[in-house]
């Protein structure tokens, strides 16, 4: 894929994370670099694959527990809300992959995703190859981070992305289109 | 009678968010986790006024259990709401053309949410 390429891919990934999130129960700050954490962080990783002809890839949602669970919408058992913060965590990569396939198919680029899958961490590394991706962005939020992987593919060697096509912009999100 | 509103999705928090809104609006909510839970829950369920539909779910996908539905002629006249993160033209189009009453792209907005539900099916 060529430079020019992955910096737009990264503008979409970014533009999206900073878009969902917030209504996710998460503020961000600016996109970064990742920071090197604690290496004994409990972290959750919310795992989705995608495909399409020109693209295809995973995204991974990577933030601390506590900070997930404090995003939770609804309030939690006091005991046995783990699983509750699993499934969150995996709808708000859901979501984040839901807006960043929409601005890609706005550009002419369609792909189909995955359902997520959502693993506990602790002492997760990245190592070397998992750093060659399109972005590899970390988000400050309140005391620590949520960083989202995006590693992509593109099998016949380039992904054009076209300029935005105004009939093919996905409805505003909570917006209610009811057909007749 | 409260009305029955039927919400499939593969997350247990918004099936948990989309039960709590519609229950305190007076309907009452059945829940399925993906397609073909869906399919067999409105099977074998009386009276639903409506279905709150994801698309992308495992086993069966939303506009699969829709099209699904609507070759059941008892189901004709059931209105399904799809709730989910896709907004291609074409994925909204098909929904469409497979039955789909309404689209809403989350996350959602819930008074805008229970204001479809009221057009649709009434109030509670």
């Amino acid at each position: 894929m060529q430079p020019e390429e992955v910096v737009q891919l990264r503008e979409v990934v970014v533009d999206a994370a900073r878009r969902i999130f917030p209504g996710c129960g998460i503020e961000v700050g600016e996109a970064r670099e990742p920071q090197e954490e604690a290496p004994d962080t409990k972290r959750l990783v919310a795992v989705m694959g995608f495909s399409g002809d020109v693209l295809r890839g995973s995204m991974a949602l990577v933030a601390p527990m506590e900070l997930m669970r404090d995003a939770y919408p609804l309030p939690l058992k006091a005991s046995g809300w783990e699983l509750d913060v699993f499934d969150w965590s995996g709808e708000i990569a859901n979501r984040l992959l839901g807006r960043i396939r929409n601005a890609l198919a706005e550009r002419g680029v369609e792909v189909a995703p995955s359902t997520p899958r959502v693993l506990y961490a602790e002492r997760l590394q990245a190592v070397g190859s998992m750093r060659r991706t399109i972005c590899t962005v970390a988000f400050p939020s309140k005391t620590s981070w949520i960083e989202v992987w995006f590693d992509a593919l593109a099998p016949e060697g380039r992904v054009v992305l076209s300029p935005a096509d105004p009939n093919r912009v996905a409805p505003p999100e909570g917006d209610v289109l009811l057909f007749d | 009678m409260a009305k029955k509103v039927m919400v499939v999705d593969d997350s247990r928090t918004v099936r948990q968010q989309l039960g709590v809104l519609l229950t305190e609006a007076g309907y009452e909510v059945i829940e399925a986790s993906d397609g073909v839970d869906g399919a067999e829950e409105i099977g074998k369920t009386a009276d639903l006024a409506m279905v709150i539909c994801d698309v992308n779910m495992p086993r069966m996908d939303g506009i699969q259990m829709l099209s699904m539905l609507r070759a059941d002629p008892k189901n004709a006249n059931l209105s399904v709401l799809m709730l989910t993160t896709e907004g291609q033209p074409e994925l909204i189009a098909k929904a469409k053309a497979a039955g789909a009453r309404g689209w809403i792209v989350k996350p959602f907005k819930p008074d805008m949410l229970l204001g479809a539900v009221r057009k649709l099916v009434g109030a509670a």
